[in-house]
């Protein structure tokens, strides 16, 4: 249900979900974005990139005798709207995901480039962390499989780290004859933790209460040109509670993270080191920590055809106070998958996963299909 | 007899040596990289053509190169990619897409007109392409910055 406040918002009611922010920003937020989008609509597409990432996921779920929340059959029909564009040093790009179950301004960024390989960026964007989100952001179609890995799931997706920041970030790097050295440093506004963390809407800034998220990643490649990476990262946030408890959540990650690839073959992971402390608010305090990991390999055995596997878990999850909020986090997941190329533009993806959460255990296949256009 | 067959068995070799040499020659090409002819951009590494066509920035002075892809023709833009960037056109796109997906920016454009392509190097600030030498040298208003490939097609 959709109704109207007296400030000029267009509120969603909370049982309709948290989801569509578009819905509920101010008016002329929304005005803004509806310029942005009439001006990335107008602008000569030789000059510019505008790139559509649409996907239908349809997945079917089997348990394992216990309980769960879930559909045993699910569609979801998404897109993904991209734009970007120079103008001399200045750079913009923006990043629109459209889905049933949210609309959201995932990146919007203006950055400078004050060296041919330094850019200094502000907006919103996602936070230096690990592998996956900086490699395929929200493209489904970039990403060989259909599943992320728990651990790198965004925000609203039931995601357990910050993922999301608005404010400043600073990408540099430095080649050292044919290798090269590249540094992400991020410092800006996380999450908030409500029914699931709250990335800062960007087009409601106001909303919510947002603390300070500081991010470093630094990556060596072999070849500078090759895809062929190793890197760790920190990141340290402090995120505010909008429920009852906890008031405050104090989230440090440490981890590594690598990507090899030979001939037809690739093997990437990483692993995440979380530590928290939570304030109850009553003066009373807990800590825990835990260590999440995973592997996927993928053999191309053909152009068009891509074998994929993955497997990821988690140790020390059982009683740790801040993954008690999340209990739907997956903590194990083993999965094998084909990827079929139809085209240069379009894939379909059929994967087959088992999986066990906090609190249950189930099977799961899924199919997409996905594209990048035009 | 004997002399007789000899003499066919020399002319055959003969005659398949000059065929031989002959679609050599005629096949030998030179791919070179051009520019507008005032555009004053000079020889480039062949780390900074690869990086330059993979989307990554490279500079001329104070002038940020923009790179045309050339498919024009069925060779030019496979020569290019199998001898200079070094992988095939799927992947080669591919990359294009996810670099551009997470840095911003546009990624090279891909011109099958060469009356388009002629256009933007002449009128896109720092633009350069790649072409056969012998096409660079029969078309006015270019220039060729180097040679990035030589060598025979069969």
């Amino acid at each position: 249900m959709i109704s109207f406040a007296s400030k000029g918002q267009c509120l969603v009611h909370q049982n309709m979900g948290a989801k569509n922010r578009l819905l509920r920003t101010p008016w002329c937020s929304r005005g803004l974005a509806g310029g942005a989008l009439i001006f990335c609509l107008l602008t000569p597409v030789a000059y510019a990139e505008l790139i559509l990432f649409p996907s239908l996921n349809l997945s079917q779920r089997t348990d394992s005798g216990t309980e769960i929340d879930l559909d045993d059959r699910e569609l979801v029909v998404g897109a993904d709207l991209f734009y970007s564009r120079d103008f001399g040093r200045l750079r913009v790009l923006g990043e629109l995901l459209l889905s049933e179950k949210e609309a959201d301004l995932e990146r919007l960024q203006v950055g400078w480039q004050a060296l041919p390989e330094t850019t200094l960026w502000l907006g919103r964007f996602h936070t230096p962390l690990g592998y996956w989100h900086a490699q395929y952001h929200h493209g489904s179609f970039l990403e060989t499989s259909i599943s992320h890995p728990a651990i790198t799931n965004y925000e609203d997706n039931g995601g357990i780290l910050p993922t999301h920041a608005t404010g400043l970030l600073v990408q540099t790097s430095k080649n050292y004859g044919a290798s090269s050295l590249n540094m992400d440093l991020g410092l800006g506004a996380g999450p908030e933790l409500r029914q699931q963390l709250e990335a800062m809407d960007v087009l409601s800034p106001g909303t919510g209460r947002h603390k300070l998220n500081a991010s470093l990643r630094i990556a060596y490649h072999p070849d500078a040109l090759g895809p062929r990476v190793i890197g760790v990262f920190l990141n340290h946030s402090r995120i505010p509670g909008a429920g009852p408890a906890p008031r405050e959540v104090e989230l440090s990650v440490a981890g590594l993270y690598a990507n090899w690839e030979k001939a037809d073959v690739r093997l990437f992971g990483a692993a995440f080191a979380v530590a928290n402390r939570l304030d109850r608010g009553n003066g009373g305090t807990e800590q825990g920590s835990f260590v999440s990991a995973y592997l996927q390999g993928e053999w191309n055995h053909h152009p068009q055809w891509t074998f994929y596997g993955r497997v990821e878990g988690a140790q020390g999850v059982d009683n740790d106070p801040y993954l008690a909020l999340f209990p739907n986090f997956v903590r194990d997941r083993t999965m094998t998958g084909v990827r079929f190329d139809l085209s240069d533009k379009h894939a379909l993806k059929l994967e087959v996963a088992n999986i066990r959460r906090n609190r249950d255990h189930y099977r799961q296949i899924n199919l997409q299909w996905s594209a990048a256009l035009p | 007899m004997r002399t007789r067959w000899s003499a066919r068995f020399a002319a055959t070799v003969l005659l398949y040596m000059s065929l031989f040499t002959h679609g050599a020659d005629h096949n030998a090409r030179r791919l070179v990289l051009v520019a507008s002819e005032d555009f004053p951009v000079t020889v480039l590494s062949r780390f900074d053509v690869r990086r330059l066509f993979l989307g990554v920035p490279v500079m001329a002075g104070q002038q940020r190169l923009l790179p045309l892809n050339n498919t024009t023709g069925p060779l030019v833009h496979q020569v290019f990619l199998q001898k200079v960037i070094y992988m095939s056109s799927q992947k080669y796109k591919r990359l294009l897409l996810a670099r551009v997906f997470r840095q911003g920016g546009e990624r090279p454009a891909f011109h099958s007109n060469p009356k388009e392509l002629l256009k933007a190097l002449q009128t896109r600030a720092g633009a350069v392409s790649y072409m056969w030498a012998d096409t660079a040298k029969t078309t006015p208003g270019l220039k060729v910055v180097q040679i990035l490939w030589q060598g025979s097609i069969y």
